[in-house]
């Protein structure tokens, strides 16, 4: 990688535009690249995105996207969208894409842990020397060098309150003078030494259910994935070992690398050092067999849709309500509903919550909030629209449901060795719609 | 950020502020100055500094004063005005890159100069920048530093006053993060006079106590290497020290990386790291795991053999791609197995039939090989997509072909799990492996069905692996799903989906009668695209037999008028006068093909081209060019085998089309005219040359797999250049495999071969795992012949192990975890396990 860049997804401004140490090729052709992929970017979303505001008809089209490789004259760029700001980097030479990729992914991690959740233009702007500093520790000679969010904010300190303060007020220095401990150690990923005064670990176990229904009403398609994200905020050097009840559930895992693969492989135990405070320990998928056998059983919620197109016109009724009787009930329900794409006006009325209309992609968004157990929650369109009979629409569903993990998986015990103190442990399970579409 | 400190500074500091801050550059000057800068005066700067403005800025008022503010604070002697300037510095540096950019576009044609302007605006400070070196501030050092490295190429006489001041960092015996700094930053520096300089630090630092010193130099040596290729020997030799004596994982991927940037070619210097980097692997950073994957796979590619490799060399597995079109049969029948059952256990089975055609995969496999083997497959649950993906290469290469699923799985649970960023690029790679080994990816079909969600490019390329990798058994989930596409909205993608479904009628015949049902609906689709691609896709299924499908034809006729696309027209004037060519495109002569239709069926089978033909006659002159000539064809052929009735509508087709503005049409009607006249003329019965010319006519070509594309790239997948599909610079192709494997005691130490052999011969007592289970045992082995090393105190190893010693748990980390191996090692294979430690210590303690 020789040059990385943070653009502004919404006038193409490099906010930031760092040129690794000792590479090749002069500051031209980096700044070209971000050149040439703002141009690529408007030319091939511009131009749908200008359309659709123009005239007043409703675009329904898939979104057209920019690779995140493309090849230029002169380098490659690759890109991580994170809205509303763009991630870049661009090489001249041959590199493992995904290793490109991964490495902009993570730096967007990075930049979160540093600058909280909701990155925005100002606030890479205003930190851009933090940023400048972070890269020139993440990046030698354009190869991953530091990379653990732990020790970079060991070093470079992100920009609290308190160091805010401090800068104000002229004195302390953001950046630490010496190389972290546990940077040369073989638990690079985990902070030297911390303290907590109450040491508590929490796991999140979080499930996405991805669902097909085709338009007879049956489940055509059914996948469980999960990911198992940890909060650990325990001092010295714990060690962890977490084993789950019915671990035969698990298909496929990837874990962050404190894991020891060997153990787990023998043993079905995720024993491990973990980094402080949040990370995502593991991702898994649920065994398909034990997805399909739970199969409808499993599935929370229902959404009937009911689509009559004539030549002018169409209405499309939607029912939607929660399936079984003592389930958890679903929350955060929304529903896209796609308009059909001669659609020039409509008419949306719903029993409970909010409609949104987005005349750009096309689509209507139906947020429901939580469903209610005796009254199923209805919605009501009149469209006006020419020729819309051969089309039908994928409604795309999400929702969430606290306190449960749908697959059934379960965290047996959480033992943390290694240390003195009994530390406090969560376990808490959510449930989420991952791909969750209803043919029609 | 900016805005806030300039209210603060307004606010007026505490006093107590200002007597610190006085105090610190007081502490900091005097040892700041000595023998680096020529300690020159605030003003002599900023007047240089603005002469250089107006050359860089042209006249901004704005930006002069700017600068003037900015160099005044550079050279205050508070710490927090200096730190404000630098940080100002730092980011302006960013963004300066790009705005002279676009002024130099604008004022000069020459990009060059241009660039060297707008450099010049900046590196102006250079001067004063160079002085804060000295500083004790942590921050205000790295920002130094950071400027410095940019502006250092343009300023190479103010950079060599520096280069002093950063070598002093290295004495630093207690602060590790001073020397990275100082080897990172002198290796950094690109000014040709201090590159002798550089070459010495690197070569100390290689040998620093501290890991990441260390690593920091084995970058460096790339870096060095990249800007001045006279000693490219020396640096060679220096990595080649670091492969045989370092002792930490964290440095050794780093060399690896560094050896595919720098050498990639020389492999054979390797050969003694290879046992090392393989056992060292698992505990490397992510990002050097994929550049010891990528060097390891063409190491193998050099050394062993290819385990599945046939006798007969037909495989479209082997070469990577580059081989030819290969008859699909040869790998279905070996791998169809998968199909029926994924659940293993049946190993055995595929293996006894595999051995009856080719060698024993066990019986290929070298040591060393399964060591690879061993080594990497616990990578494929890395939470690095790039990880996974490169395991995955080296073991579709190199694991025996039972053990292929278990990387197709870990692809496709990687595609799903990865961010969506990633998904098209992972999907890209996968397809190639779906292609190269379609049955191992069969029972996986469902993870490549097509969401609402997906871009375009996504779902094309989803539907092109889907009729790659479809068994038999899956086609009615597949038909199913498909059917669900023809309904979606996007168009392009429904005649991608038209397509897909033709591919699956030729792969499997017997699902025509399902899919000409939904096509015939979809002949008269609005989109014209989509009306002409069912069109050719019914073509394709009863060009052959057009008897079978006389109910068709005639619903087609009767749907004529309804349909709007020429490509479609085209289609049924062709597929209703099919009948009549059916002899030149099978090879035989008329009557052949007249008794093979049915004397009945040819005659209804007439009667119905000519009704199309009549349709087409009718609206004859809105139509496009295509269509007219297929009209005069069809109405020729009719005439020509003696329909009556078609004569009127030729002869009124003829006229109109002599008139016609298309020359293309005129020079038809002719040909058909002439030709047809003749023929009459003659006597019956003779094979006249004009009738072979009418009724000559072509099949239909089979719709053809984009996976072509896929074929045809023969880059090694996973890479950039695959991705693109051309070759990008410094990319680095496989090379073939070998034949016979090397000798394992190549790879020897250069002093153990005698024990090592030993050993060698042992482990190949005990088999190579044919399962998930013994695969985990056999790789305990290894970590704990690591963990044992690490006991008997002798190996290079062990120096890694206890140096963290000082860290309490981290030193304990990969022998405890070793150590709960060795239990179970024990537990699982009793004897075995403690012989093969003893033998390890013995060998260990030999070297």
């Amino acid at each position: 990688m020789e040059s990385v860049f943070i653009l502004s997804g919404e006038t193409g401004e490099a906010l930031v535009e760092h040129q690794c140490a000792g590479s090749r090729h002069g500051a031209s052709a980096g700044a070209s690249c971000v050149e040439n992929l703002w141009q690529e970017i408007l030319r091939t979303e511009g131009l749908s995105l200008g359309g659709g505001a123009k005239s007043e008809t409703y675009q329904n089209k898939t979104k057209e996207e920019v690779p995140t490789v493309i090849a230029l004259p002169q380098c490659y760029v690759f890109h991580v969208r994170s809205d509303p700001l763009i991630f870049g980097c661009s090489t001249q030479r041959e590199v493992p894409p995904l290793k490109a990729l991964e490495f902009l992914s993570h730096l967007v991690d990075v930049c979160v842990e540093y600058f909280g959740q909701e990155l925005t233009e100002d606030e890479i702007k205003d930190n851009a020397c933090t940023i400048y500093q972070l890269l020139d520790e993440m990046l030698d000679g354009g190869v991953p060098f530091l990379t653990e969010t732990n020790i970079l904010k060991e070093m470079i300190a992100p920009p609290r309150l308190l160091t805010r303060m401090a800068n104000a007020l002229r004195i302390g220095s953001q950046v630490s003078e010496t190389l972290p401990d546990s940077a040369a150690s073989n638990i690079p990923w985990r902070r030297s030494n911390p303290r907590y005064a109450n040491n508590e670990i929490y796991v999140d176990m979080i499930e996405e259910l991805d669902v097909t229904i085709d338009q007879s009403g049956m489940l055509s398609n059914i996948g469980i994935y999960g990911q198992v994200m940890a909060n650990c905020k325990l001092s010295g050097v714990p060690d962890l070992q977490i084993k789950f009840k019915n671990p035969q559930l698990l298909e496929e895992c990837r874990f962050h690398p404190s894991v020891r693969y060997l153990k787990y492989a023998s043993e079905r135990i995720v024993s491990f050092v973990p980094p402080d405070g949040g990370f995502k320990l593991m991702s898994y998928k649920i065994n398909s067999q034990a997805a399909r056998s739970v199969q409808k059983s499993i599935i929370p919620i229902y959404v009937k849709p009911q689509i009559t197109y004539t030549k002018e016109s169409g209405r499309i009724s939607i029912m939607a309500g929660i399936k079984g009787e003592n389930g958890k009930i679903p929350e955060q329900v929304s529903i896209k509903i796609p308009l059909p794409s001669t659609t020039t006006t409509c008419d949306i009325s719903s029993t409970v919550g909010s409609v949104e209309v987005k005349k750009g992609t096309g689509t209507a968004i139906w947020r429901i909030g939580k469903l209610k157990r005796d009254r199923p929650a209805c919605l009501n369109a009149t469209i006006a629209c020419t020729n819309a009979t051969s089309e039908s629409p994928t409604f795309e569903v999400s929702f969430q449901l606290q306190g449960q993990a749908l697959s059934g998986l379960e965290v047996d015990s959480m033992e943390v060795s290694n240390v003195k103190y009994k530390p406090y442990k969560g376990v808490r399970y959510i449930t989420r719609s991952g791909f969750f579409q209803i043919r029609t | 950020m900016d805005k806030l400190r300039g209210r603060a500074a307004s606010f007026g500091r505490g006093l107590k502020e200002k007597i610190r801050s006085r105090a610190s550059s007081a502490a900091t000057t005097p040892s700041g100055t000595p023998s680096v800068t020529p300690s020159a005066s605030p003003n002599g700067g900023g007047g240089f500094g603005s002469a250089m403005s107006s050359v860089g800025f042209g006249s901004d008022p704005d930006s002069a004063t700017e600068e003037k503010l900015r160099k005044q604070q550079l050279s205050s002697k508070s710490t927090h005005e200096q730190l404000e300037a630098m940080r100002w510095l730092v980011t302006e540096t960013g963004k300066k890159t790009s705005s002279y950019l676009n002024m130099a576009k604008q004022i000069s044609i020459s990009g060059g100069d241009g660039k060297k302007g707008g450099d010049a605006g900046m590196d102006s400070y250079l001067p004063s920048v160079v002085k804060l070196l000295a500083t004790k501030h942590p921050e205000l050092k790295r920002l130094v530093y950071i400027f410095l490295v940019r502006h250092a190429e343009s300023k190479p006489d103010d950079t060599l006053m520096a280069v002093n001041e950063i070598q002093k960092g290295l004495n630093d015996s207690n602060n590790a993060q001073a020397r990275v700094l100082s080897v990172r930053v002198l290796s950094s520096i690109r000014v040709q006079d201090i590159v002798p300089i550089t070459f010495v630090v690197i070569k100390n630092a290689v040998f620093d106590p501290n890991p990441l010193v260390r690593k920091a130099a084995v970058v460096g040596l790339a870096k060095l290497y990249s800007f001045s290729r006279d000693m490219a020997e020396d640096l060679y030799e220096i990595l080649l020290k670091v492969f045989d004596s370092e002792p930490s994982p964290l440095v050794v991927g780093s060399a690896c990386e560094v050896f595919n940037s720098m050498c990639p070619e020389r492999l054979e210097a390797i050969h003694y790291s290879f046992r090392k980097i393989c056992k060292m692997l698992v505990d490397m950073d992510e990002w050097s795991q994929v550049a010891a994957l990528n060097l390891l796979h063409r190491y193998a590619r050099e050394n062993f053999v290819n385990p599945n490799r046939r006798s007969g060399g037909e495989s479209r597995e082997e070469g990577a791609g580059m081989a030819e079109a290969a008859e699909p049969k040869a790998v279905e029948s070996v791998d169809d197995f998968y199909g029926e059952d994924e659940t293993g256990g049946a190993a055995p089975a595929a293996t006894a039939e595999v051995s009856s055609r080719r060698a024993h995969p066990e019986d290929l496999m070298t040591e060393d090989h399964r060591l690879l083997l061993r080594c990497t497959w616990p990578l494929l649950q890395s939470r690095n997509s790039a990880g996974v993906m490169a395991v995955a290469a080296l073991q579709f290469d190199f694991a025996p072909a039972y053990e292929h699923h278990r990387c197709a799985k870990a692809l496709m649970f990687c595609m799903r799990s990865t961010r969506s960023a990633s998904e098209y690029v992972i999907l890209h790679s996968v397809a190639s492996f779906a292609y190269r080994f379609p049955s191992v990816f069969a029972p996986y079909y469902a993870g490549f069905f097509v969401r609402a969600s997906d871009p375009l490019h996504v779902k094309c390329l989803k539907l092109n692996v889907l009729t790659e990798i479809i068994a038999e058994d899956h086609i009615p989930e597949l038909l199913k799903e498909l059917q669900a596409y023809l309904r979606d909205n996007e168009m392009s993608f429904v005649s991608n989906a038209i397509f897909a479904l033709g591919r699956c009628v030729q792969k499997y015949p017997k699902i025509q009668e399902r899919i000409l049902r939904s096509l015939m609906v979809l002949s008269t689709h609005g989109s014209e695209q989509v009306s002409a691609n069912s069109v050719q896709v019914i073509l394709g299924i009863a060009q052959g037999t057009p008897h079978l499908y006389i109910e068709q034809i005639a619903k087609l006729i009767k749907r004529y008028h309804l349909i709007v696309s020429p490509k479609a027209k085209m289609g049924i004037l062709w597929l209703s006068s099919c009948h009549l060519t059916l002899h030149s495109r099978l090879g035989k002569t008329e009557e052949e093909a007249k008794t093979f239709v049915g004397e009945e069926a040819f005659a209804r089978l007439s009667e119905l081209a000519y009704e199309a033909a009549r349709l087409a006659t009718l609206e004859f002159i809105e139509q496009p060019e295509e269509v007219k000539v297929q009209v005069l064809n069809s109405l020729a052929r009719l005439q020509i085998h003696g329909l009556e009735k078609a004569g009127p509508a030729f002869e009124y087709v003829l006229a109109m089309a002599k008139c016609d503005a298309l020359y293309s049409v005129r020079d038809r009607a002719r040909l058909y005219g002439g030709l047809v006249s003749s023929e009459e003329s003659e006597e019956a019965g003779k094979d006249v040359l004009g009738r072979k010319i009418i009724l000559a006519s072509e099949n239909v070509k089979p719709i053809s797999s984009p996976m072509e594309d896929q074929r045809r790239n023969s880059f090694s997948i996973g890479s950039l250049s695959h991705l693109v599909n051309h070759c990008a610079p410094g990319y680095q192709a496989l090379s073939g495999f070998r034949d016979t494997p090397t000798s394992s005691s190549i790879r020897d130490p250069r002093h153990t071969i005698s024990a090592s052999r030993s050993q060698g011969g042992r482990h190949n007592g005990d088999s190579y795992p044919g399962s998930h289970a013994a695969g985990g045992q056999a790789h305990h082995h290894n970590h704990t012949t690591v963990g044992t090393a690490a006991v008997s105190g002798s190996s290079p190893l062990d120096n890694f192990y206890s140096d963290q010693d000082s860290d309490g748990y981290s030193g304990s980390y990969s022998y405890s975890y070793s150590e709960s191996e060795e239990e179970e090692a024990e537990g699982e294979e009793g004897r075995q396990g403690e012989d093969e430690r003893a033998g390890e210590g013995g060998s260990e303690a030999e070297g």
